[in-house]
């Protein structure tokens, strides 16, 4: 990697946005992130556990689960968002339930290996809905679901990622998003 | 002969008389009056059935068995022997084999034990069932509604019951402010040489560490180091975990990448960050 310093001024202000759903026992917990640039938490917004019961599980059968991710959690924390980012990140576990948050595209991502030489390009289109991209100075793949089939947002959502990750880890954050559901989910089991 | 005279002339005179009733008849009402089966309740497995008209003579003390027609074929189930009881007194048994319809029944055969000292006067026999009823009875079951069982998107605070859609939403920015970054090192087979050699000249130039005692450990990318509060090497893992400081004033500041480099001599880590390998970042 050479030496870049490029300047400030033609950097736009990015706001990446994170969400993530935590199922701990029969807790469903859901929170959203954004962070600056540099993965400093501008907003943090969190929902209490949400416990489906055995009845719940019955009446609802298939439906709970995307019924939990998408209306109770994922919906209920778009509309309570002030800072809007760009765009939200997820994890991939998470591609079954993406969606526009907010008003916002989704991408869910998880790091990938491929051997070199296997991707033609800075990424690749493996579905309509997933890719796999290199992140310039990383030399590391991330492999992507959208929330959208439009190529055209697609490839801006990957521009958008290849531009964050040149001054954060883009999936760090992530990491922290679990750690503090957890803390609260331990909390509320200790209460 | 004065009385001879007389009764023949009474006898020639006299107004016809009723003809003396025959043995039959006599025979029959004798029979029925002592046995009164008009209006004996009989007993047919605990049901009670009543015999509205004469149906048989027999000397007392006579077991008989009838077979009547009726649909209740289970009454033969098991035992193939339901008893038709009447009193006691009357001495009189009657075994059924066999029901057709409820409320007609014919006497299909009447076994007496002793035939010679049996006289049968008539073998048609009019039963009348009891109507019979079963009350089936069902308790009424109260029919409720349930507020947690609604598919409808549930009420704010309508209780834990329901998957509310409306989950509480908290706030908890600075919780998450507190949680510090981890940051893993990148792989550093995947450096290049000069890279490689560049965060060790790093080293010996701000640590002092010579470079043939000097051992790179991981290269940690986009570090914001201007702004770390606290920072710690945790070898275990090959990361970083570090803590920045409120950015609220701040509108720009630069992400180093920063590699952690052993000190061979003591085995101290240090952490260097390079300092042409850098991005100024708008924070604005």
């Amino acid at each position: 990697m050479t030496i870049q310093d490029r300047p400030v001024v033609n950097q736009l202000l990015k706001r990446v946005g994170y969400f993530s759903h935590l199922q701990m026992d029969e807790k469903h917990m859901g929170a959203i992130l954004v962070t600056n640039q540099i993965g400093v938490p501008l907003e943090f917004k969190y929902t209490e556990p949400v416990v489906a019961t055995r009845l719940h599980k019955i009446l609802y059968g298939p439906i709970l689960e995307r019924y939990l991710h998408e209306t109770v959690i994922r919906d209920r924390l778009g509309r309570e968002i002030h800072t809007a980012p760009d765009y939200f990140i997820a994890p991939y576990d998470e591609k079954e339930f993406l969606g526009s948050v907010a008003d916002r595209e989704m991408v869910a991502i998880q790091k990938c290996s491929l051997p070199p030489g296997e991707l033609s390009g800075s990424f690749s289109r493996i579905r309509e809905r997933e890719a796999v991209v290199e992140l310039e100075d990383e030399s590391i793949f991330l492999r992507l679901a959208f929330s959208t089939p439009d190529e055209s947002i697609q490839r801006k959502i990957i521009t958008w990622l290849q531009e964050i990750a040149r001054t954060m880890d883009v999936l760090e954050p992530l990491d922290r998003i679990t750690s503090a559901l957890a803390s609260i989910c331990g909390e509320g089991k200790r209460g | 002969m004065w009385r001879r005279e007389e009764r023949l002339g009474h006898w020639l005179a006299a107004v016809r008389l009723p003809p003396k009733p025959s043995w039959r008849s006599k025979l029959e009402k004798a029979l029925l009056q002592r046995f009164r089966l008009w209006n004996h309740p009989i007993v047919v497995g605990g049901k009670p059935l009543k015999v509205e008209s004469n149906i048989c003579s027999v000397e007392p003390g006579f077991a008989a068995t009838v077979c009547l027609l009726d649909d209740f074929s289970f009454l033969e189930r098991g035992t193939g022997n339901s008893d038709i009881v009447v009193p006691e007194r009357d001495k009189l048994r009657c075994a059924v084999r066999q029901f057709d319809p409820l409320d007609l029944a014919d006497v299909r055969t009447l076994r007496l034990p002793e035939a010679p000292k049996t006289r049968v006067r008539q073998t048609m026999l009019a039963v009348t069932a009891q109507s019979r009823w079963l009350r089936i009875h069902f308790a009424h079951s109260p029919v409720r509604t349930r507020d947690d069982v609604q598919l409808k998107p549930p009420r704010l605070g309508s209780g834990n019951f329901v998957i509310n859609a409306k989950a509480p939403v908290v706030t908890g920015t600075t919780r998450i402010a507190a949680i510090p970054h981890r940051r893993r090192s990148v792989d550093l087979s995947t450096l290049k040489v000069s890279e490689y050699e560049g965060y060790l000249e790093e080293a010996r130039i701000l640590k002092s560490i010579p470079l043939d005692r000097s051992e790179l450990l991981g290269v940690f990318r986009h570090v914001p180091v201007e702004m770390i509060s606290r920072l710690r090497y945790a070898a275990e893992e090959s990361s970083i975990v570090y803590t920045v400081v409120e950015v609220s004033n701040r509108k720009r500041t630069r992400v180093h990448d920063l590699a952690a480099v052993r000190d061979e001599a003591n085995q101290e880590i240090h952490l260097v960050s390079h300092r042409m390998r850098y991005r100024a970042v708008s924070l604005n």
